[in-house]
């Protein structure tokens, strides 16, 4: 890592079991994860601008990576200028940032992670469409061009309402086409989840409730030809909204703890649960289609649970794959650990 | 700001050219001879003066109908529909087509303020309608955009009674697998085709 945050030059050696990094608040930890995490798509989990994450007076950052997974060994390299981001897989250069996708898979766990459950739909729309984007090499591309046109159309609402007939359904024509796509993988990957994140919930949570999650979307799964007279006849609506107001991008995942919405009914420390349970699922989802054991990052929520919790996170994993986890405090976790301390990172 | 300075700015309007290769130009410029920059201004002013779009296709040209359209020995069933100039000078470059074209000026964007009176688009329905066209090929480019232009003129155009048709997509030529996106490899899984004898 050189100019990554407040990390000028640094190279960290992790185990393929588990990292337990520890030290005080600011030296450098979560920039650490988010370096790792970065390598893996060459964006931020924060949802920052890559100009944030340039250490401060400089102009670049470069991060390099190491990737071991089964079957191959992968070099990652990502420079970045503000203006130029540069991507190498073993010194190949690639175009786009959804090549890197299927090198590694993180998944992070972070005290943020209550607002999947509290939250806006958006939140839990992307958590869903990073796995899926993930796992299926031709979301990200029907999720852009859905997008497109949901901007295109939104213009022609706000500022050419009285446009032709024609030019609507052109942009409308893609909605139909790649919104049904995206409807169909989401509810694919719901279902994947909820056959696994019930007995996740009950044995990390330590008790018999039970969790399960709902996709909820503005339409069913109907003929393109239904759909189409579905966008058509909502026109003179959306154009005194002026926005659209059917499609995917305002669908929703639901999630239910003992049948009720959890978002309104399950306390504060319910819904941290949730979320974790949530993230172990997603990292289940992936390892069981892709056959490899995501990298799970452990960002600062192990202070907040107890010992018993503690064990059942890493129990979830250990001996499966590589965990890295942060921590102000240093807590003893069972099995082989590599211990690193965060200070001195200069040298 | 000196004449030096004028004439970097001035290079700078052409796409690709940054600050580094208008310092070349102009420096060039300095040292050419007085025939070679005359001769040069000239083409640009004649360019823009004498040159106009074809009335029929939007092809730039000194005549009133470009060499294309006035061509008898071409296709004039078969309009081969473009969204630039350029895509219609490499398609012409592989001496493959015989038709004739239509340049569109552009795809439709409302975003980028492109609606379908800022393209060429009632000429084409006039050559539809006036003409014996029998295949309408819809060129434009293999993108998201492109696509939604070409399914706007499809609607527009379907009840001429006219077969309306597009490039296939798939895995380009000479290209190695390896090196592909995921999207056009699986667009080009998709649309696979039978080989047949």
């Amino acid at each position: 890592m050189i100019n990554f945050r407040n990390i000028e030059n640094h190279t960290f050696k992790f185990s393929n079991e588990v990292n337990y990094i520890y030290g005080q608040n600011g030296s450098g930890k979560t920039n650490m994860m988010e370096a790792v995490y970065y390598l893996s798509c060459a964006k931020s989990f924060r949802g920052v601008r890559d100009s944030d994450i340039i250490m401060k007076t400089k102009e670049h950052f470069f991060l390099e990576g190491k990737v071991i997974s089964k079957n191959k060994t992968s070099k990652i390299e990502i420079g970045n200028n503000t203006k130029n981001k540069n991507i190498y897989i073993n010194k190949k250069e690639i175009r786009k940032n959804a090549d890197l996708f299927g090198i590694f898979y993180p998944v992070i766990f972070s005290p943020q992670d209550i607002f999947i459950v509290q939250g806006a739909p958006l939140v839990r729309r992307r958590c869903i469409d990073r796995l899926i984007a993930s796992l299926e090499g031709n979301y990200i591309k029907i999720l852009k061009d859905y997008n497109y046109a949901i901007e295109e159309r939104n213009k022609l609402l706000r500022d050419i309402p009285d446009s032709e007939e024609e030019v609507y359904a052109a942009f409308e024509e893609v909605l139909v086409k790649n919104g049904l796509k995206i409807f169909e993988f989401r509810m694919k990957y719901i279902n994947i989840i909820n056959s696994f994140i019930s007995p996740i919930y009950k044995y990390f949570a330590g008790n018999a409730d039970d969790l399960s999650v709902f996709y909820k979307s503005s339409f069913d799964i109907e003929s393109q030809m239904n759909l189409k007279s579905k966008y058509k006849d909502s026109r003179n609506r959306d154009i005194i909204l002026k926005r659209t107001t059917l499609g995917t991008h305002l669908d929703d995942v639901e999630i239910f703890l003992n049948n009720e919405k959890a978002k309104y009914f399950a306390s504060t420390g319910e819904q941290k649960t949730i979320g974790i349970a949530i993230r172990l699922a997603e990292a289940r989802v992936y390892s069981s289609i892709n056959n490899e054991v995501p990298v799970l990052l452990l960002d600062d929520i192990f202070s907040e649970l107890d010992e018993l919790r503690r064990e059942h996170l890493i129990d979830s994993f250990s001996n499966k794959g590589q965990i890295i986890i942060t921590s102000p405090d240093k807590y003893q976790v069972k099995g082989d650990v590599n211990y690193i301390k965060m200070e001195n990172l200069d040298a | 700001m000196n004449l030096i300075d004028k004439l970097q700015e001035a290079f700078k309007i052409f796409p690709g050219v940054g600050k580094r290769t208008a310092e070349r130009f102009t420096f060039f410029t300095i040292k050419s001879d007085i025939e070679n920059i005359e001769n040069l201004a000239n083409l640009l002013l004649d360019i823009k003066e004498k040159l106009h779009p074809c009335k029929l296709c939007g092809n730039p040209t000194t005549n009133e109908i470009c060499s294309i359209c006035s061509n008898k020995s071409r296709d004039h069933s078969i309009i081969l529909v473009v969204e630039n100039i350029e895509d219609l000078y490499h398609i012409e470059s592989t001496c493959h087509f015989n038709g004739i074209y239509h340049i569109l000026g552009g795809h439709l964007s409302p975003l980028e303020n492109i609606n379908p009176e800022n393209l060429n688009i009632k000429p084409l329905i006039d050559r539809i309608k006036s003409n014996n066209v029998n295949e309408i090929i819809l060129a434009l480019n293999p993108n998201t955009s492109g696509e939604v232009t070409s399914s706007y003129l499809y609607e527009l155009l379907k009840k001429y009674n006219t077969k309306i048709t597009k490039p296939s997509v798939g895995l380009p030529y000479g290209s190695n697998i390896n090196y592909l996106d995921k999207y056009t490899l699986i667009q080009g899984i998709t649309e696979r085709r039978e080989l047949k004898e």
